[in-house]
């Protein structure tokens, strides 16, 4: 974990020293419910970012934001040091922001290798004139295919290369979605629930390749519900409740944080009834009473 | 009971008018409409229900240019391309931000407005209102070798011009699928394949989604075009109620019965839905004229409609036993319900 965390104050909102990604006052509402409403917020650069809260807190609906997947009501947000506001998502990919998806978006009905070789950037055949005179992207190609190979293999897919990824099970899905993003050589990749539906056994070795981007220097933002999941991997973590940033530090101390255990299990959870407030809890209870 | 009957059905003349309509100029046209109508649906998932009005345009493109601005003819096959391209553009802009079932009711629209419009008086100055822009294309024909007015081999025949324009159809249309079969293999084939699964997945990667459904949308919509124009060079007329809304669903059954996002289907989709017409009609025909069929049941006159309901009856029995259509691969269309 890089050390330069350590000096930086376990505050929502805190700036970082090397921040890859910023958000500024960003503010979404669906109707009258605030989805998402977040004064300040910085990503620091080559560490493993969880992003944690209880169901509704705006997790994705932030994500969605931040990819440009979802447009905000106000808010801006910047990107090395780049405003990216006005970017469509396809532009932040290219910028080298990829996301993955809660529910997992693999292209069933093209083969896995398909899949991989979709992820690459800058292909020269994916122009329209160009792509009918093969020599022009003949090479690129056979490059491109030679590095999708090297990461099934490292996701351990490369059985499955010429299947149709429609044909593989959701654990086997998310190592798609995941090694599909590599392909672009991404500098941040941003994982939405990247462990939900995926067995124990394939989640270890999710995790092994999670921390095997983050070694390479690749940022990683990846919300989550699995608490252990968060312990094992996160180098700092973000909650969010009811939109807000709540709480940000490293795990060790956000499970001793009062503003998220308040966000997770009520303001008053711990606190002994009153003697009125017992008594009104056991009429309320009693089936006696209405009879 | 059954073997007299066949016996007295003139089986050379049914094989003929059979071939003769499979490779004849519907046929020919309908398989160029539809490899358009594959970039579209097949590869690219976007729901053209209006792809007659591709065709409208190309073949008014065709008309307006040589009769009523009276440019050279090979000019004016370039104009009803731009004039399909600009259709393309006009439908796209608005509709291909918006989920796939905007583009349906948009196309479908589109395609009866360009008719209605054809015919308007308003209009007359330009495409001469209903009875339409004729007498166009001697130019063409005036390349033709086949100077005969009639050629036969055994039962079959063509007149020289028919003889012309089917070649060179054909010939098109061979050149057009194996264009899709290198352009599905590259990688600009993947990014239209993508976006068909999952656009927000393409998005997601650096795909520009908005931009390749557009392309998508202008070379099928040209294809389209091309095949209005050889549908009016063949008949030397352009007519606004020959570009009815029934044309494109002709065109998708042709589609679907050869299978959806193959490179050969609309080939052999097309060859066989209007060679089964062309049996079904003459085979009924004789059974009428044999009084097979009872008057009572049946005239001569209803025989053309009949074979449709025969066609629908065949195309529910296609999706009931064979939903992927003749080339289609079973398992790959099973993936959808996973």
């Amino acid at each position: 974990m890089p050390a330069d965390l350590s000096t930086v104050a376990h505050e929502p909102g805190i700036p970082k020293p090397d921040p890859i990604l910023t958000v500024e006052n960003m503010r979404k509402t669906f109707g009258g419910l605030v989805a998402v409403d977040v004064d300040k917020l910085q990503i620091q650069r080559g560490v493993i970012t969880a992003l944690i809260g209880p169901n509704g807190a705006g997790k994705t609906t932030f994500f969605n934001l931040l990819t440009s997947f979802d447009t905000p009501d106000s808010g801006s947000k910047t990107f090395e040091g780049k405003p990216i506001d006005k970017k469509a998502p396809h532009e932040l990919a290219r910028m080298g922001m990829v996301r993955t998806f809660q529910l997992t978006k693999s292209l069933t009905k093209l083969t896995v290798i398909d899949n991989m070789k979709l992820g690459a950037k800058r292909q020269r055949g994916e122009n329209f004139f160009r792509s009918l005179v093969p020599p022009l992207w003949d090479a690129q190609e056979r490059e491109i295919e030679a590095r999708a190979d090297d990461l099934l293999k490292r996701f351990k897919l490369d059985h499955m290369r010429e299947e149709f990824a429609g044909t593989l099970s959701g654990g086997q899905r998310k190592l798609l979605e995941m090694a599909r993003a590599l392909m672009s050589s991404p500098s941040v990749i941003c994982l939405d629930e990247p462990m939900a539906g995926v067995n124990p056994a394939l989640t270890q070795s999710l995790l092994e390749h999670v921390k095997g981007l983050r070694d390479e220097g690749i940022t990683v933002i990846f919300v989550e519900h699995d608490m252990d999941v968060v312990r094992d991997i996160s180098d700092w973590v973000v909650v969010m409740a009811e939109g807000r940033v709540i709480a940000e530090g490293p795990h060790e101390t956000i499970g001793k944080n009062q503003a998220v255990i308040d966000a997770y299990l009520g303001a008053h959870h711990d606190a002994p009834l009153s003697v009125e407030e017992e008594a009104e809890q056991l009429s309320d209870g009693s089936p006696g009473g209405a009879t | 009971m059954t073997v007299p009957i066949l016996a007295a059905i003139d089986w050379a003349q049914i094989v003929q008018l059979t071939v003769s309509s499979a490779i004849g100029v519907e046929a020919m046209v309908f398989a160029m409409a539809a490899i358009g109508l594959n970039i579209h649906f097949g590869y690219t998932g976007l729901l053209n229900f209006g792809h007659v009005g591709f065709m409208a345009m190309g073949g008014y493109g065709v008309g307006i240019a040589i009769v009523t601005w009276q440019l050279n003819p090979y000019l004016a096959i370039l104009i009803g391309v731009v004039f399909a391209l600009v259709l393309a553009l006009i439908l796209g802009v608005p509709t291909l931000r918006l989920r796939a079932d905007y583009l349906a009711i948009v196309t479908i629209a589109a395609s009866e407005v360009i008719r209605i419009m054809a015919r308007s008086t308003t209009l007359r100055g330009l495409t001469r209102g209903a009875e339409g822009l004729n007498e166009f294309a001697g130019e063409y024909y005036s390349l033709s070798p086949f100077k005969q007015n009639l050629y036969e081999w055994g039962p079959f025949f063509f007149t020289g011009n028919n003889l012309f324009i089917v070649i060179i159809g054909w010939i098109l249309v061979i050149l057009l699928a194996v264009m899709v079969w290198q352009l599905m293999r590259s990688p600009w084939g993947r990014v239209l394949k993508a976006i068909r699964e999952d656009e927000d997945a393409a998005r997601a990667l650096g795909k520009n989604a908005y931009w390749y459904k557009m392309q998508s949308l202008m070379l099928g919509g040209a294809i389209g075009g091309m095949a209005g124009m050889l549908q009016v060079i063949a008949k030397s007329t352009v007519q606004p109620d020959t570009f009815v809304p029934v044309i494109t669903f002709f065109i998708w059954t042709v589609l679907i019965l050869g299978g959806v996002g193959r490179v050969w289907s609309p080939i052999v989709g097309s060859m066989i839905f209007w060679g089964l017409l062309a049996l079904m009609e003459n085979l009924l025909r004789q059974f009428v004229a044999e009084g097979w069929i009872p008057p009572s049941l049946m005239d001569s006159n209803q025989v053309g409609i009949f074979r449709f309901i025969l066609v629908g009856l065949g195309l529910i029995a296609l999706m009931t036993f064979r939903p992927q259509g003749i080339f289609g691969s079973r398992e790959e269309m099973a993936l959808d319900a996973r």
